[in-house]
């Protein structure tokens, strides 16, 4: 059963979701045809918020030794292509790039030739959409997103960009620093953290990987590792 | 679009969320979709129509939740693998509580979901279903694994997106069709490429059909170490444990309880602390149980009964009582729930130390079950009631008539088994189930080798005599048929006797349609029968 903190922040998520309904009844009292800039803003803060929320709620549960990864075969093709459907309703709503959009380009040889994986679709879609926003953020022009093969078994989800790389006190503390000047390091310590309980009856763990070999040799390369 | 031209049911118990999803299905372009709040009009509907496709929430209120319901239409055959199946859940109800292929639902959707979602989701699942479809029509309502494994490996050499679904479902069949070193090689190959739960429990039920009970333990427990929310992997610990080591297999449905508190898991806690007289946690199991099925589809007496055993053990005799009174408020009053009553009151009287109120109950009991035919698990209570009362060779009389009929049903022995074990007699109780197994097992014998000695007469006499006396005993049965067949052929087709073949080999198609030695009686009787003689239907 839920503790009162878990179901607090579940609570607070329903409260979101209801705000985000009632957000879509004022455009539409609006006139759909006259879109409000704020109202889309405030309509993207609701997601980002109750992102954050399930983010929160999983470091909690995983504090309290309550979290239970949900571990089933995906079709990776399906997933990702569900994953970047979900990343350009955002990258719509969020207005995160301004004037010039930056161009990801994709890699997904290993999806199309391997049919499933097995891990936590929920949890990983956050760490990696995170991982997307937070590459929009910094990146210049471009992001590589690719999946690969680990060598030695696992898959590997890599996130390059082409900004200035991670600060250096992210690169070498193994903590829970910033991943960016916006936010508080919730998604870095929640990536980690679903990373690491990805694991196999072996005792092979998942991790993550954060280098500044990104593109142009000094952008950040965000790899999450999937035994 | 795909969903133009399907039918579907959507099943909610809340009518604000049917509404909502309701518009959103006809928005992708599911028209015709039906709707039920519960399980059991969702089950009416199943009755009478073909469905393409189901959405089901997970909570569906009154205790129940659409896994139960998901297993019961499997098992009972009213939802064929062909239909798709979209589980809805909440999100901390998201839990994976999938067993077997078949027993799993095709996909899961968290709320809150979009229409656009919600279509390619089920866009997705009818395309699998389309393209698994030479597998899924051999399983289910008309079950023939051998034309199953033939169109899974039809499908594997075709090398379809959907490799690893055909290569679980054809693990799921090697094992039950008892192929363990198959299924062992299977599951193997799949992990060799990478880990994921199913393959991994599948392994070791390989290996426990292999008898390597030890090897099987340590991969469920390193499992449930990587996959701790997979629920068919303690199921399957739990079994495994359950013959060698009751107590660890109590806590292991302990851990699962955490993981997904159903009902059923509430049941099969229950039973496992009353065998290891835990009366208290079985009380706590089963008042969980009683409570949350009040008005459910699942109610049965024998919740009631346990919860009434589990409090009279602990000399709680108002509350063992009254567990037993509330039966005649929740469930319809027949000559079975009068008879099951008594035999408890029987019981908890005799506990009190009233043996008058107690000797009155038993001769309530025993009166009904002279009346009527009552149903297994009511004798066994009422053969409770005699053994506590002090007449063991009654007891024993109502326990060889149960387990001479239901001899292939190894649920039902082991219920009778512990009765011999709550009446503290464990080592005579598995003598005589053993001595009983054996006299079945020479009666078939006997007869088989008097048909081969050329007595067909006498052995058609002890047969037909035994399949009369045993109407759940389908090798008596089969036997029997076989025996009435085998004199046809001799000495011509009389229409009298395979009109009576028919009828012992329709008896058996009704307790067990897989029996193994029933594809052989029904060939013979289809190549003896004349023209004019009944049809089987199979």
């Amino acid at each position: 059963m839920d503790t009162l903190v878990a179901a607090a922040i579940h609570d607070a998520k329903n409260a979101l979701s209801a705000l985000g309904v009632w957000l879509d009844e004022a455009q539409r009292e609006c006139g759909s045809e006259n879109p409000s800039p704020a109202l889309k803003q405030a309509k993207a803060v609701t997601a980002t918020i109750s992102g954050q929320l399930v983010e929160l709620l999983a470091l909690y549960r995983a504090g309290e030794g309550s979290l239970r990864l949900a571990v089933e075969d995906h079709h990776l093709e399906d997933y990702l292509t569900d994953l970047m459907a979900e990343l350009a309703d955002t990258r719509a709503a969020n207005g995160i790039e301004g004037n010039a959009p930056i161009v990801i380009d994709t890699d997904f040889a290993f999806a199309r030739g391997n049919a499933a994986w097995a891990f936590d679709a929920y949890l990983v879609k956050f760490v990696l959409l995170d991982a997307l926003r937070n590459a929009l953020r910094h990146a210049r022009q471009r992001i590589h997103f690719a999946i690969t093969a680990e060598p030695g078994g696992g898959i590997r989800f890599s996130i390059t960009d082409d900004g200035d790389g991670f600060p250096e006190d992210i690169l070498r503390s193994e903590s829970s620093k910033t991943m960016s000047a916006d936010s508080s390091g919730l998604g870095l310590s929640f990536a980690r953290t679903i990373a690491s309980r990805h694991a196999t009856p072996s005792g092979q763990h998942g991790r993550l990987e954060l280098t500044n070999q990104g593109l142009g040799g000094k952008g950040a390369r965000f790899s999450l590792i999937l035994p | 679009m795909l969903l133009r031209d399907k039918v579907g049911l959507l099943i909610d118990d809340i009518a604000a969320m049917r509404t909502t999803v309701r518009i959103q299905l006809a928005s992708v372009g599911l028209e015709k979709c039906d709707q039920a709040r519960d399980i059991k009009e969702a089950i009416d509907k199943l009755n009478t129509k073909y469905y393409d496709l189901i959405v089901c929430d997970y909570n569906l209120g009154k205790g129940s939740d659409g896994q139960q319901f998901l297993e019961l239409v499997r098992r009972k055959r009213l939802l064929p693998m062909t239909t798709a199946f979209l589980m809805i859940t909440g999100e901390t109800g998201y839990q994976q509580v999938s067993t077997a292929a078949e027993y799993s639902p095709d996909d899961y959707l968290l709320k809150p979901f979009t229409a656009e979602t919600l279509g390619t989701r089920l866009v997705r699942i009818i395309e699998k279903k389309e393209a698994l479809k030479p597998v899924y029509k051999h399983i289910g309502p008309k079950t023939d694994s051998e034309k199953a494994l033939a169109a899974c490996d039809e499908l594997l050499a075709k090398k379809t997106r959907y490799a690893l679904d055909v290569m679980r479902i054809k693990g799921e069949l090697l094992l039950a069709k008892g192929r363990a070193s198959d299924a062992l090689a299977l599951f193997n190959e799949v992990l060799q490429q990478r880990s994921t739960p199913w393959a991994e429990v599948g392994k070791a039920q390989a290996l426990i059909a292999y008898g390597n009970s030890d090897e099987a333990r340590i991969l469920l427990e390193q499992t449930l170490t990587a996959y701790p929310n997979y629920v068919a992997a303690y199921d399957t610990l739990a079994n495994l444990l359950y013959k060698t080591d009751k107590i660890a297999a109590q806590q292991v449905v302990e851990q699962a309880l955490h993981v997904a508190a159903t009902t059923q898991r509430q049941r099969d806690l229950g039973a496992l602390a009353l065998a290891n007289k835990d009366f208290g946690r079985a009380e706590e199991a089963y008042r969980i149980a009683v409570d949350r099925d009040r008005t459910g589809f699942f109610k049965s007496h024998d919740d009631y009964a346990a919860l009434a055993r589990s409090c009279y053990e602990q000399e709680k005799i108002p509350e063992a009582l009254s567990a037993v009174k509330d039966m005649s408020q929740h469930f319809q009053r027949t000559p079975e729930l009068a008879a099951r009553q008594a035999a408890l009151e029987c019981q908890v009287h005799i506990r009190a130390g009233d043996e008058r109120a107690a000797r009155a109950a038993l001769e309530k009991a025993q009166a009904a079950q002279k009346s009527s035919s009552l149903d297994v698990n009511t004798q066994l209570e009422i053969a409770q009631a005699l053994f506590a009362s002090g007449q063991p060779d009654e007891a024993k009389n109502i326990i060889k008539q149960v387990a001479e009929d239901n001899q292939e049903n190894d649920e039902i022995i082991e219920a009778a088994r512990t009765v011999f074990e709550v009446a503290g007699l464990d080592e005579e109780g598995a003598e005589f189930l053993d001595t009983t197994r054996k006299n079945m097992i020479r009666l078939n014998n006997d007869a088989v080798a008097l048909a081969k000695s050329g007595e067909l007469d006498k052995a058609i006499t002890m047969l037909v005599e035994a399949a009369d006396r045993l109407p759940n005993n389908a090798q008596v049965a089969i036997n029997a048929a076989q025996a009435l067949l085998m004199r046809a052929q001799q000495q011509g087709a009389d229409l009298t006797q395979i009109g009576q073949a028919h009828r012992y080999i329709t008896q058996a198609i009704r307790v067990n349609s897989q029996h193994p030695k029933l594809e052989a009686a029904v060939a013979f009787y289809r190549k003896i029968a004349p023209p004019g003689a009944r049809p089987l239907e199979v």
